[in-house]
């Protein structure tokens, strides 16, 4: 990176920074910092935290998301909060991904997914309008947006057409997925790759499949209350309305704690004071983790994170 | 067989896919915040030269295809291979008009040529990327004309025809850029 280049992108990520503050500031959302690392690490079995020793006490985990200290602070009665942290995920190093990676995490109480969809694409919006890139903001469900892409609703396909599918869309081995990583190899191949570039796009209402952290819906248990944000031909947001039941998220870590051990992934324990923090009582509310790397991406308009950051992963 | 995990993936790989050997030409993660990691793959067929695109589930592992790259000297044809000796151990490989292909165009005795071997035996050739070879027919060029565009087509000893300056007379050794077919300039003399 040449010397202009350099102060070119430190100016707009302190731009970036600065914007992304004042828009909470203005929605009195209040700043917070929660522990880079912690003593649990996700049991998600896509993502894998990087271990770090601590003398001859138990190790360290680099937190993958600040989720989990997040909704401690709610739960212990902390209002609005957001907060803009490290992220740390091994193994996750290309174009768009950085082992280490900048977050911008918020949870708003009382929220409706409707509500913290639309928040957070007013977010990228003014974040993008710091270039003068101005792009409407346009919701679909993921349902809708598949029926558009690929002319199907891919949550009504069995299994076996959803393997023919992604067969056909060249996925290798596909027979050995379950439908979770079906629907996200067919999802971002056939749909997100075809989404116009130029819109804020809020996905909502993932198969419940992909729930994740997040409540199924009232009205159709096939559904997860869960979106994205894609802009630019990639993904830059995810949020949920949030679980609260403590009883459910314990079984879906213990699923994660089951695939692992299938898939031969390193055991990672279940995060018991999390568990414990949920059933003293998380207050409704509905939260968002927005990728500002990505975001960065767009608004400086490059390809690749190399051209970004002053200091690429594969070159520290 | 040896196996290659997804997180090995580089270009220049060689793997097998249904049976056939590939050599990966582009490797880009794919992976959702929440969910699924892939590996999304340009890989060439070693065999018929097509590039297509496939994604593995990242962790994933796939065979290793046995294919190497050895620079050998090309020795002769005799009707039905075309004979290549490796030279460093001597050993001499036969290859056939499939593994040969169009390569044969540009063939010279005593060039040195990259084979691509598969499970010991040549699967492909590549000719140096520019080879000269002498004009055996071709039209009496003009006097003169030697700063004119004009072109004319030429056969040259391995039989390929290529389009030449007007200038370029029968008899004469031409340099060829193998990559496009493309007359670069008349052969230094030696």
């Amino acid at each position: 990176m040449s010397q202009s280049e350099l102060i070119k992108t430190l100016k707009l990520r302190a731009e970036l920074l600065a914007t992304a503050r004042s828009f909470f500031a203005q929605r009195s959302v209040l700043e917070v910092e929660t522990p880079v690392l912690g003593a649990s690490a996700v049991t998600d079995p896509n993502i894998q935290s990087f271990v770090v020793a601590d003398e001859n006490k138990p190790p360290r985990y680099l937190q993958s998301s600040p989720e989990f200290f997040m909704k401690r602070l709610l739960v212990d009665g902390a209002p609005d909060i957001y907060q803009i942290t490290k992220a740390f995920r091994q193994a996750e190093a290309g174009a768009r991904h950085n082992p280490e990676f900048t977050l911008i995490e918020w949870y708003r109480r009382q929220f409706d997914l409707a509500q913290i969809s639309q928040e957070t694409a007013e977010l990228v919006q003014q974040l993008l309008l710091i270039r003068e890139i101005s792009l409407p903001i346009q919701r679909i469900s993921y349902r809708a947006a598949c029926q558009q892409m690929l002319g199907l609703d891919l949550i009504e396909q069995s299994l076996q057409s959803l393997i023919q599918l992604a067969t056909k869309q060249g996925l290798v081995a596909a027979e050995k997925l379950p439908r979770a990583a079906l629907y996200d190899f067919i999802f971002d191949q056939a749909v997100v790759a075809r989404l116009p570039q130029d819109v804020i796009y809020i996905v909502e209402y993932y198969p419940a499949e992909q729930a994740s952290l997040a409540q199924l819906s009232q009205t159709d248990a096939q559904l997860a209350e869960r979106f994205e944000i894609f802009a630019g031909g990639f993904e830059l947001a995810n949020g949920f309305l949030e679980l609260r039941d403590a009883d459910e998220q314990r079984q879906r870590f213990q699923q994660d704690v089951q695939i692992r051990s299938e898939q031969g992934l390193p055991t990672v324990a279940i995060d018991e004071t999390f568990i414990a923090a949920l059933r003293q009582g998380l207050p409704a509310c509905a939260g968002v983790a927005l990728g500002l790397d990505r975001v960065h991406l767009i608004v400086a308009q490059v390809d690749s994170l190399d051209q970004l950051l002053p200091f690429s992963w594969s070159a520290l | 067989m040896a196996g290659y995990n997804t997180n090995e993936f580089r270009s220049g790989l060689k793997i097998m896919l249904d049976g056939d050997p590939y050599t990966i030409v582009e490797n880009i993660l794919v992976k959702p915040g929440k969910g699924q990691a892939f590996n999304r793959v340009k890989i060439r067929n070693l065999k018929t030269g097509r590039v297509v695109d496939k994604t593995f589930k990242s962790g994933d592992s796939v065979d290793a295809a046995d294919v190497m790259e050895v620079d050998m000297q090309y020795l002769y044809a005799d009707g039905e291979d075309w004979h290549f000796m490796d030279q460093n151990t001597f050993e001499q490989h036969a290859a056939n008009k499939t593994a040969v292909g169009d390569a044969a165009l540009w063939l010279k005795e005593q060039d040195i040529c990259v084979v691509t071997l598969y499970n010991g035996a040549p699967l492909s050739i590549q000719p140096p990327n520019f080879v000269e070879l002498k004009i055996v027919e071709t039209d009496p060029g003009l006097k003169g004309d030697t700063a004119t565009g004009g072109i004319k087509p030429a056969y040259l000893e391995t039989g390929a025809m290529v389009r030449v300056p007007l200038f370029v007379d029968q008899g004469e050794s031409i340099r060829i850029d193998t990559r496009s077919g493309e007359y670069v300039s008349r052969a230094k003399e030696s």
